[in-house]
């Protein structure tokens, strides 16, 4: 008798577990209140950037995840716009350069071999890159990805496997009895299942309120800019330092600085558009773009590649990153409780990490040993 | 800059509203994003026969000129060329000019008009495919023939009206068809239908009419509908007008050389053969649809009202909307034409002066009256339900709006 | 007719709109995701009242389906013309 399990989101991370939990030959339902990639993995930017990703078992993930991608497209039947054209953080002042010295050495202790460049060679591999750059890291093997076809292809091949996918059906809550989740009630109907997965991001939360438990995820808001078509003009992905720090930063001090958090992402889609972002702000909920934040953005751009002030906007657009306190996601059961796990807070580290969160998520709902000791990510650290 | 009230389009209701208050003690800025004033009267020019005899005439682009020297003349700033490309706060409306980055008003007053639906049709994007609105600026504002042989496509009160200026202006248009009937140019357009909206624009064309039915033609119309089916076309200004032929494609290498045309029976299906008619250009009518970007972008409730024109800003009888401080005037508020636009922006400056604590040269109640009163005397209609709309738009106010 | 171009910016054709709700697209943002009608300068100005009719026709039932929402810039507008 087949493994029923139910997933809950329909964007990068539950779609990539209902591909590989139907691979494993489970008997998978995906359910979305809206669609496919409605939800934050439809206002993502292309990197698939190991080098931004925290020294530590996050590091892991990453490298274990971009393994997957190269064979991806293959396995998907997919073009998925994969890149491996490497990653540059790009530095611009003294304080970033040490930061950035002390996260290579982590990152080349964990087996990453990133380098340490100087402006000069900076600017030979990425033409156009502002005469006061510092410094940059280097390393050839970051990549990017289009993440919309990511999800719609794993989507399309978990149905291919026999998934079944609901769409505008919105979970209304979880089904329990005793201590065990038995199933999810939709606006439509009740389904039944021998294990819920729950992947809804920053709505994560409020499908595990009603049964006690607290999942601490907040919406962090990003904004990204759209450029008209351009000829190719990125040869490698470029984060700025500010991104990374503003990333992982705590304390208001920061904040009253910077409020919209801003430091540069560019990557350059397959159509010629350049996606530039983009910002870090706790508003809520909130959707809505804000034009001075568009400013802003657009100043750290020009900034960094003085080229783009000749450049047309087109489109901004805004998504609600999952965050968590310590910068991972939490994966994995659910402790006390049978039948419900949870995979979200992946905070801007959404599209690096779908493959191997399917993978390693799939192996934990079926029962299996995960491949990697998972408890770095489990919901129980928050306890303490 | 800073400003009472802030205007963005300088079309005929935006530059009606900006000397309304600028006569009564308001300092106002229009903003435009074309390179002159004008919006949609640049490029009418057609007789109206509702109209007074010495007023009969109605040049576009003259009233256009008029406004906007009456409008510099008495202080308004006018910006032209500019992108009002986002608005936040109350207000800052955020300008991409070389030295003035952004407007600070107390009021905004949006004013954007609308935009053509496109209508698309297999060959569509070929030279010498364009839309009506485009072939109308050209012909009148710009003097330019869209082609040598031009065939209209969708039978509308626009399209009718352009047709009559294009050959007033002596293209030779080949004939009026009826849109392809298929899924991707919605289901509006079978021979009955066209029929009964050619009522709409009989204010319009009545001496063509005259000349060919004789003085009792505004009469005959209503039986028309019936008369569909017996006749295939109508002659207006000499141009056959095809109720019964559907188009199919457009057809050209390097650019538009001719178009396939299928006959259809009066509930829209096809019947009989096709035929090939040469033409080098054809015109492209599916309608207008109110302009909500930048409404999207303030916040404030929109609702979709497809007697109005689509989606249009939740506003009320006085041109509020749901925000405090937000106005809106003309085509934006559903499709009606110039004249109705003028009255609009007339009563929305007469309320924004009344909200500022200010008074207009005439009240609010003596505005909303001037404003059913250009409605009445509107010589095209370019919607068949705008009374249903309007009453349902006035329904959802009452409901959601604030008072 | 199918491949009629639907979207002029991004050369999307109707047999790629039509493929789009065949694999569950119910909103004008769900067709945009799968298949970049939107996408481009117009930013749906010119095709998104196409696209809605036919999303309205293939849902039938009198549904409207979520539209896509103007976002700033409403137009084009080059980077340097706008920062600080």
């Amino acid at each position: 008798m087949s493994y029923k399990v139910i997933v809950a989101g329909g964007g990068l991370i539950g779609t990539s577990i209902a591909y590989y939990l139907a691979k494993s030959g489970a008997e998978v339902t995906l359910i979305d209140s809206k669609d496919i990639a409605s939800g934050t993995s439809g206002s993502c930017d292309r990197a698939i950037m190991i080098q931004s990703k925290k020294p530590g078992p996050t590091l892991d993930l990453a490298i274990k995840s971009a393994a997957l991608y190269q064979d991806l497209e293959e396995e998907l039947e997919v073009d998925l716009e994969y890149r491996k054209s490497g990653g540059m953080i790009i530095i611009e002042t003294k304080e970033e350069l040490k930061v950035i010295k002390d996260m290579v050495a982590l990152q080349q202790k964990s087996g990453v071999d990133v380098r340490l460049i100087s402006g000069d060679e900076a600017r030979k591999r990425q033409p156009g890159l502002s005469e006061d750059l510092l410094a940059s890291t280097w390393w050839e093997h970051d990549a990017e990805v289009n993440p919309l076809k990511v999800s719609f292809a794993m989507a399309s091949a978990a149905r291919r496997l026999g998934a079944v996918i609901k769409l505008g059906s919105p979970v209304r809550n979880l089904m329990t009895e005793k201590n065990r989740v038995i199933g999810v009630e939709t606006s439509e109907e009740e389904l039944y299942a021998d294990a819920v997965v729950v992947a809804a991001g920053v709505w994560t939360p409020q499908l595990l309120k009603p049964l006690g438990v607290d999942v601490p995820i907040i919406p962090r808001q990003g904004q990204i800019l759209v450029s008209e078509r351009l000829p190719p003009l990125l040869r490698t992905g470029i984060l700025s330092a500010s991104y990374i720090t503003n990333k992982l930063r705590k304390g208001a001090s920061r904040e009253a600085a910077d409020p919209f958090g801003v430091g540069l992402a560019i990557g350059q889609t397959h159509s010629g558009s350049l996606l530039i972002g983009g910002s870090r702000q706790f508003v809520g909920y909130n959707t809505e773009t804000n034009p001075e934040v568009t400013q802003k953005i657009g100043e750290v751009a020009v900034r960094a590649f003085p080229q783009l002030a000749k450049v047309r906007i087109i489109r901004t657009f805004t998504g609600l990153r999952p965050y968590t306190a310590d910068a991972k996601p939490i994966l994995g059961a659910v402790q006390g409780m049978d039948g419900i796990y949870i995979a979200a807070g992946h905070e801007g580290d959404g599209v690096a990490l779908a493959p191997i969160t399917g993978k390693i998520m799939a192996q934990i709902v079926c029962g299996e040993e995960p491949e990697k000791d998972m408890r770095a990510f489990s919901l129980s650290r928050f306890k303490q | 800059m800073k400003v009472d009230v802030a205007i963005i389009g300088a079309g005929p209701s935006g530059l009606t509203a900006a000397i309304e208050m600028i006569e009564n003690g308001l300092t106002v800025a229009v903003i435009d994003e074309y390179y002159r004033p004008g919006g949609r009267l640049l490029g009418q020019h057609y007789e109206d026969p509702k109209a007074a005899p010495d007023q009969r005439v109605w040049n576009g682009k003259n009233i256009a000129d008029q406004l906007e020297k009456k409008a510099r003349g008495l202080g308004v700033h006018i910006f032209t060329n500019v992108t009002a490309w986002s608005v936040s706060e109350k207000w800052k409306i955020h300008l991409s000019h070389p030295k003035i980055n952004m407007i600070v008003s107390k009021v905004l007053l949006l004013a954007t008009g609308s935009a053509e639906k496109a209508l698309p049709i297999p060959g569509w994007t070929l030279p010498g495919g364009i839309s009506i609105g485009a072939a109308q600026t050209f012909t009148n504002l710009h003097r330019v023939a869209v082609g040598e042989k031009v065939l209209i496509a969708g039978i509308d009160p626009l399209s009718l009206s352009v047709m009559i200026e294009m050959k007033n202006a002596g293209i030779d248009v080949a004939g009026m068809v009826l849109p392809p009937i298929s899924p991707a140019s919605g289901n509006h357009h079978t021979p009955v239908q066209t029929v009964a909206r050619l009522k709409d624009v009989a204010g319009l064309a009545p001496n063509s009419f005259i000349r060919t039915f004789g003085k009792y033609a505004l009469a005959w119309f209503p039986r028309l509908i019936a008369h569909a089916l017996r006749f295939n076309f109508l002659k207006v200004n000499g141009v056959p007008i095809h109720l019964r032929k559907s188009i199919v494609r457009i057809e050209g290498s390097e650019q538009v050389e001719a178009v396939i045309l299928q006959s259809v029976s009066a509930d829209g299906k096809p019947v009989g053969q096709a035929e090939r008619m040469e033409v080098d250009a054809v015109c492209l009518s599916a309608g207008l649809y109110p302009l909500v970007d930048l409404a999207e972008t303030t916040g404030c409730t929109l609702v979709d009202i497809p007697e109005l024109g689509g989606v249009i800003p939740l506003h009320g009888p006085d041109m509020t909307t749901t925000i405090n401080g937000l106005f809106v005037a003309g085509n934006i508020t559903g499709i009606e034409g110039a004249k109705v636009a003028i009255a609009q922006g007339q009563l929305a400056a007469v309320s924004i002066l009344k909200s500022l604590g200010k008074n207009g040269s005439i009240t609010v109640q003596e505005a909303k009256m001037e404003m059913e009163k250009a409605r009445i005397q509107s010589p095209l209609r370019f919607l068949p339900n705008i009374d249903e709309g309007r009453t349902k738009l006035n329904k959802l106010w009452e409901k959601e709006g604030v008072i | 007719m199918n491949d009629m171009i639907i979207c002029r910016c991004e050369g999307v054709c109707l047999s790629e709109v039509l493929d789009a709700v065949e694999d569950g697209a119910n909103s004008v943002p769900g067709i945009k995701k799968r298949v970049r009608v939107g996408m481009g300068y117009c930013q749906g100005r010119v095709c998104q009242p196409i696209v809605r009719d036919i999303l309205e026709s293939k849902l039938g039932n009198g549904t409207k389906p979520h539209l896509q929402r103007a976002q700033n810039p409403v137009r084009p507008v080059i980077l340097g013309d706008i920062v600080r």
